[in-house]
């Protein structure tokens, strides 16, 4: 397992690290050109065309991340590379995880590195030291209420689950798009559009249903028992069982895949 | 101990792809320490057949079992596999795809690749991508029978080769694979490697017409494979 995880990391970073210190390169030097002096220069027409050029980088890195977590699955897995992975001493479960780990650090690296160029972009107009404040306060929040540190806790994980689960519902899609004999990427794309719609129309009957039916009673039960407790309790519930439902669907899409990957495997 | 000789015995194997019948019910016991041919014309059922035993495919009927159990982590490290494509990726250099093997198959032998490459005069600072076709299918060879397997399933591993290398590669294999060791080649190049083999498995749609040592034909049928082979599949 670490052994893939290692290989995966490899095949990964070699693109993503070089783009992560441009885009941190990049931003430093638009926060040189948005001091005053340099946007009088050749009346600020370089400052545009670096803000531009700034942000078309942004978007790269995160189609450059969308790319790469799609590439690694299908390349590695379902097209030629195929023949030498799934012949490897290691189970199907263990391919599936190292790509999703994987998938999610640089899922999770992206969006650092996009928090830390926005920062570095504003580092000239006290964005630093609002954020220090920012963090200095939140320091005194967490002192007077430790359910503050829980929450945001609870929120990482949320963002790390739909994040994973997300990730696996591509996984998904390729898979089921792989059973069809030929176009197998346009039908990965069309699963991804079926499974999204029904993915809605269940998501919005559960919702429908909260209103009335027995999902009525459920949501009355619920209250009724809610009804004494303290808030703080209640958000962490609350946020937790938004956790529970991210992690559901993910868990659903994980299985397909392994199923698929394990019994209906047919590499071309 | 007979039964710890059976390397892959297969009952009953079959596989359907939609509704055609690549491999019909076949029935198949092999043992340790036997270079054996696979031969048939294409579309007969051979990389089906190779597949299955990979695991890559699962059977639509019967069983198969490799070193005793059905294919799976323990087969994966026992079992040698050269598939009939580059599953090269391109951004390895040759050098990593030696460490790749290293790392995973604790049978690999790094020495043993290492000297192959050098006589093969493959640079192993090379990257995988640069690499001509034929080179690819060269180093694809050395890194499967690099290896101290139980069995070696290699299909069509001649095909892509030029003759004069065609003749290494056959003295690799065969100078490469213990004793209780197995290979099962799939070709159609019979001529090639007629001179090796120990048994001959024929298949043709799907269906094992033959199976013989080579010695048992050359005595019952007073012809060589090859020309057994031209017979039986005559157009």
């Amino acid at each position: 397992m670490l052994k893939l995880l290692k290989y995966e990391w490899k095949a990964c970073a070699r693109i993503c690290l070089p783009l992560y210190g441009a885009m941190l390169l990049m931003s430093m030097v638009s926060a040189l050109m948005t001091t005053e002096r340099a946007q009088d220069f050749m009346s600020g027409i370089p400052t545009a065309i670096l803000g531009m050029l700034y942000f078309a980088m942004l978007v790269a890195v995160f189609v450059v991340t969308l790319v790469i977590l799609i590439q690694r699955f299908y390349k590695n897995l379902l097209g030629d590379e195929g023949y030498l992975m799934f012949t490897l001493p290691v189970t199907v479960a263990q391919h599936i995880w190292s790509k999703v780990i994987i998938a999610a650090v640089i899922c999770c690296l992206s969006g650092i590195v996009a928090v830390l160029s926005i920062a570095i972009l504003g580092s000239g107009t006290g964005l630093f030291t609002g954020l220090a404040m920012l963090i200095g306060e939140f320091g005194r929040i967490i002192v007077v209420d430790p359910n503050v540190l829980g929450y945001m806790l609870e929120g990482i994980l949320l963002l790390l689950l739909s994040t994973i689960s997300g990730v696996l519902y591509l996984y998904l899609c390729m898979a089921l798009g792989h059973l069809a004999k030929k176009h197998r990427v346009l039908m990965s794309v069309v699963w991804y559009f079926v499974l999204s719609t029904v993915a809605q129309f269940v998501f919005s009957f559960v919702l429908i249903g909260m209103g009335n039916g027995p999902m009525e009673m459920v949501v009355q039960a619920i209250g009724d028992m809610v009804v004494g407790v303290p808030p703080q309790v209640l958000l962490h519930g609350v946020l937790l069982g938004f956790c529970v439902a991210t992690a559901i669907p993910g868990a659903i899409c994980y299985f397909g895949t392994h199923y698929i990957l394990k019994n209906r495997l047919n590499l071309e | 101990m007979e039964q710890k000789n059976e390397l892959i015995v297969c009952t009953g194997l079959s596989k359907t792809y939609g509704s055609v019948k690549a491999l019909d019910s076949l029935d198949l016991t092999l043992g340790g320490g036997r270079f054996i041919g696979l031969l048939g014309p294409n579309g007969s059922g051979k990389t089906t057949l190779i597949k299955l035993l990979n695991g890559l495919i699962q059977p639509t009927a019967g069983s198969v079992l490799v070193d005793g159990q059905t294919p799976g982590v323990h087969t994966h490290s026992v079992v040698s596999y050269l598939p009939d494509r580059g599953y090269l990726n391109d951004w390895m250099r040759v050098s990593d795809l030696i460490d790749f093997f290293a790392d995973f198959y604790a049978d690999f032998d790094r020495v043993k690749a290492n000297d192959m490459l050098k006589s093969l005069q493959i640079n192993a600072l090379d990257r995988l991508k640069t690499l001509s076709k034929g080179t690819k299918e060269k180093v694809q060879l050395i890194v499967t029978m690099s290896r101290k397997a139980k069995l070696f399933l290699l299909d069509e591993p001649i095909a892509g080769v030029d003759p004069a290398a065609r003749d290494y590669i056959l003295n690799t294999i065969l100078s490469n694979y213990s004793e209780d060791a197995s290979v099962l080649l799939s070709t159609h190049l019979i001529a090639d490697i007629e001179r090796v083999l120990d048994e001959v498995i024929f298949l043709k749609n799907g269906v094992m017409t033959l199976h013989e040592s080579v010695d048992t034909i050359r005595e019952e049928h007073g012809k060589s494979v090859d020309m057994l082979f031209r017979e039986v599949f005559a157009c």
